[in-house]
């Protein structure tokens, strides 16, 4: 999958593939968009699939997950910082 | 393979309308072969339903629409049961061929739900989540909102149907997380912006000082903002050439020069007031030119955009109608999303017709709502924002301009506009205020440069400038560290803005990918049941010229039923045109097609009055199309169906296929909540045996349902083994008379074989019907029960009906001794053996 497949909306999911399966190809093919973004979302992306269960959306959960997105975000630019300091 | 599973056995004490207190229902169900549960209203069939739902799900729908006032948890457990506890046994039986898991579910007292597994199976709660497949548990209001439903909400519904519902649930997050508003709120973007804002603002006012100092010393202006580094050393070397000064500056930067000490030292050494009225008097020189440097045109169209905005929100609130009515808008949203009001043309209150949406007119007054309270963050953030904020306030606090603290209105200003209460009449009053302080600057600015001048020239040229010098050289230290340290802090800032950008980009295309991927896997699973629910539709109803066809949208998970084919016209609503059979219809194929193509752990259908708005022909139908085309193994690929019912009609195609190979029929008996339920197979000795027990221990109240319940089992099991002929309204008339009404069709059949000459039963068992059996059943308990007109009979007496209708039943016996022995046979008809 190249960057301007994924643009142009041909990213597919595999019928025979499980859920859990097909996400980890998703993911996967985000780095190709922002690696560094893809990396946080693949490590939030159990509280991600948390927040809508059975069509309930769950505000609480957004907002935990947004909230460590948060902090994975502040600290890829502390550590940019410090890349440029040293 | 994927191990999947059958259903074969609930048992039920204590749950909802099922009492049967130490004595459970316990029914069985044949995966080989469609199961049917009929029991008349109000005798624990949707108890049924609803124990598997609590099992499985955990949960009771009926219950979860209950308000929390209405006390939901108080009616799990069966109100009649001493303990008030539950239990619920459930056999699933592996489609492989392995050993049945069985598991347990109790419900205390306290409402405490606690899972086993008697068989042993390692995670009990982690099984039931398995069967939580969309089709497996389904009941006519699943069917009648799939019609009935926003194409959205059908759209979601359905992809749990497909197997799908873990795609569509992630697709919302993604969309949750990803909606704009839910990241500049959980990201604390607009935040992070407004703080930026105030340090550039803080970053231009420290270069204006920045500016007037350097020009001061060095009387040169300054430029290049990019060339500060040169500048600083500028400063540094003009006031290091100073000779009085040399030593202070000598090895030095000028961030380590103490220009405190400097002035200790000058004072020290020339004690006269006019210097420090001098030192004082170019200090307030730099503090006024430091307010007039402040843009007054930019601060005047601040205030005329913010006195817009104060207009636009009064115009809002003005359209709205108070805090009262929103709370009523907003509980008519919330009975209106639940689906606890569905007629959109209909007042909820008054229940009058209307000529417009009722959901339409409530969005539309609760967007004035939220409409006026965006507009009054907008005013907020325009604040907080502005030039105006911080010049009211620098002008106020500034000490040259000696405004009075009673008059300050600064402090009452800035609270106004962050709780959103400022007035339009505050707003002028405040913009009067900041012209009349601001009008001041010029004034008194012009009064300071004066005495500067006066005192310079009662003072010593030399010292004159240097204790200028020495000011200007602090005041330039004090804003070059105030210029670093905001432009760093702005920069750090901005840092975190921008890369808040990058993941609101990031996460907004995934977005977009998943649900691309997702409706394409959706559209595919829908094409790929196309077929099977055409045909099923067609074969219940029996139609050709009527086709329906399910539209997946390209961008939104929006699923739209039509008519691809309406007797000859085409792509038309199918809310709009088709009967509720017909709705009900489609939904059902739709449903079975999906689960046969994409169904998952569960191997079971449990169909709950799915025919309730059919008529007997298509009732017909359905069930043929079940019994031949879906269930396991006649379709190799098929599934186990357990279907509830309390229709009547349907309940003699269940009769007749009942002792099938095809079909396991079950009938509920009893009289809950309070009584037993038990079905009949299951019921009939332990029946005998309860009745038996009360009876000797003198209970006759409570024997008599239960006798009651052992006639009529008896009865109708000679009708159907023995095929007697029953009038058509058999199955309508008065259940209250079903023993007198069983009697009457079984005489009735004997006379007429008597008649004709065909009958096959001996002469004895003629005499004992005629002359023993029926007078005694009639006159010992038709007579006094039927009528309501008899007391209680003794125990006895109702012992004897006992014996009766068991000597009654055999009489259409006989003993078969064609073989090696004698076997004890039901007749096959009145006239054959």
């Amino acid at each position: 999958m190249t960057k301007q497949n994924l643009q142009s909306g041909n990213f597919r999911f595999d019928d025979t593939k499980s859920f859990s399966e097909n996400c980890d190809t998703f993911l996967s093919c985000l780095e190709i968009i922002d690696a560094e973004m893809a990396a946080i979302l693949r490590n939030n992306w159990d509280t991600l699939v948390a927040i809508v269960h059975d069509g309930e959306r769950n505000s609480k959960l957004r907002g935990e997950f947004n909230s460590k997105v948060a902090m994975a975000l502040d600290l890829l630019v502390k550590q940019a910082d410090l890349k440029n300091n040293t | 393979m994927m191990q999947r599973y059958y259903l074969t056995r609930l048992s039920i004490e204590g749950f909802r309308g099922v009492n049967n207190e130490n004595k459970p229902l316990d029914i069985s169900f044949r995966p080989d072969a469609v199961n049917s549960v009929f029991a008349v209203n109000g005798i624990g069939k949707s108890s049924i339903f609803e124990a598997l739902h609590y099992a499985i799900h955990g949960t009771i729908p009926k219950l979860q629409l209950l308000q929390a006032q209405e006390r939901p948890q108080d009616y799990y457990c069966n109100r009649f049961h001493s303990q008030n506890t539950a239990s619920i046994l459930a056999e699933f039986l592996p489609d492989d061929g392995t050993d049945a898991i069985v598991i347990r579910i109790d419900l205390d007292a306290a409402g405490t739900r606690t899972v086993a597994s008697p068989s042993g199976h390692p995670d009990p709660e982690g099984f039931l989540a398995q069967l939580r497949a969309a089709f497996a548990l389904l009941d006519y209001k699943t069917f009648a909102r799939f019609i009935e439903n926003s194409p959205l909400e059908r759209g979601r519904t359905f992809s749990a149907l497909l197997g799908l519902a873990e795609y569509s649930d992630c697709r919302q997050a993604l969309q949750a997380v990803s909606d704009s508003r839910a990241l500049n709120t959980d990201l604390e973007i607009k935040i992070i912006t407004t703080e930026v804002t105030a340090l550039q603002k803080a970053v231009q006012q420290a270069l204006v000082i920045l500016r007037l100092s350097y020009e001061n010393i060095t009387g040169k202006p300054l430029e290049d903002i990019d060339k500060l580094d040169e500048f600083v050393a500028e400063v540094a070397d003009a006031l290091g050439n100073v000779e009085l000064l040399k030593s202070h500056f000598s090895g030095r930067s000028l961030s380590d020069i103490d220009f405190e000490k400097i002035k200790t030292e000058i004072k020290t050494s020339e004690r006269g007031e006019k210097r420090r009225e001098l030192e004082k008097t170019i200090w307030s020189i730099t503090a006024l030119e430091e307010l007039a440097a402040y843009d007054l045109i930019a601060i005047g169209i601040e205030q005329e955009k913010i006195g817009v905005l104060i207009d636009e929100r009064d115009e809002l609130l003005a359209s709205t109608r108070g805090d009262l009515f929103k709370r009523l808008y907003e509980s008519a949203q919330e009975v209106i999303s639940k689906d606890v009001w569905t007629e959109d043309e209909k007042c909820p209150l008054c229940e009058s017709e209307l000529s417009s949406s009722i959901s339409g007119h409530i969005k539309e007054q609760l967007t004035q709502y939220a409409d006026a309270a965006a507009k009054i963050v907008e005013i907020k953030d325009a604040w907080q924002a502005s030039a105006w904020k911080k010049c009211l306030s620098a002008h106020e606090m500034a000490e040259p301009l000696d405004v009075e603290r009673q008059k300050r209105q600064f402090s009452l200003v800035d609270g106004k506009f962050t709780s959103g209460d400022i007035s339009k009449k505050d707003w002028i009053a405040a913009v009067k205020w900041t012209s009349e302080l601001t009008e001041r600057v010029a004034d008194v600015l012009k009064a300071a440069q004066d005495r500067k001048d006066s005192i310079e020239k009662e003072l010593p040229p030399s010292l004159v400038q240097l204790t200028e010098q020495v000011e200007y050289g602090r005041q330039f230290t004090d804003a070059l560290k105030n210029y670093q340290e905001n432009r760093q802090e702005e920069e750090a800032l901005q840092a975190r803005i921008d890369i808040r950008e990058r993941w609101r980009a990031f996460i907004t295309k995934a977005t977009t990918v998943f649900a691309d991927a997702e409706a394409a896997l959706s559209k595919a699973r829908i094409k790929g049941i196309d077929m099977e629910y055409k045909s099923m539709f067609k074969e219940i109803m029996q139609v050709g010229d009527v086709v329906p066809d399910l539209c997946r949208a390209d961008d939104r998970e929006d699923l739209h039923v039509q008519l691809s084919d309406f007797h000859g016209q085409h792509n038309l609503s199918a809310r709009a045109l088709l009967s509720e059979s017909y709705r009900n219809a489609l939904a059902i194929s739709v449903f079975l097609a999906s689960a046969l193509k994409h169904s998952g752990t569960p191997r079971f259908v449990v169909l709950d009055d799915v025919t309730s708005s059919f008529d007997a022909g298509h009732q017909y139908f359905l069930m043929e199309l079940i019994r031949i085309k879906l269930q396991q193994p006649k379709n190799a690929d098929g599934l186990q169906f357990i279907i509830l019912s309390h229709d009547g009609l349907l309940e003699k195609y269940f009769d007749r296929l009942g002792s099938t190979p095809d079909w396991h029929h079950n009938k509920l008996q009893g009289s809950p909540p309070m009584g037993a339920i038990l079905h009949q197979a299951q019921g009939a000795d332990r029946l005998k045996a309860t009745i038996v027990s009360l009876l000797s221990a003198g209970q006759v109240k409570q024997a008599e349902p239960l006798i009651r319940q052992y006639l009529e089992y008896k009865l109708q099991q000679i009708i159907r083994r023995v095929d007697i002929p029953v009038p058509i309204d058999f199955a309508i008339k008065d259940t209250s008379r079903m023993v007198s009404n069983c009697l009457d069709a079984i005489t009735s059949a004997i006379e007429m074989h008597k008649k004709a000459g065909t009958l096959v039963l001996d002469a004895q068992q003629v005499q004992d019907i005629d002359t023993s059996y029926v007078p005694a059943i009639v006159g010992n308990w038709v007579s006094h029960y039927e009528t309501s007109s008899g007391s209680s009979l003794s125990a006895s007496a109702l012992g004897g009906i006992i014996n009766s209708i068991d000597a009654f039943v055999e009489c259409f016996k006989y003993d078969d001794i064609s073989g090696a022995s004698s076997i004890r046979k039901w007749y096959k008809s009145l006239s054959k053996r």
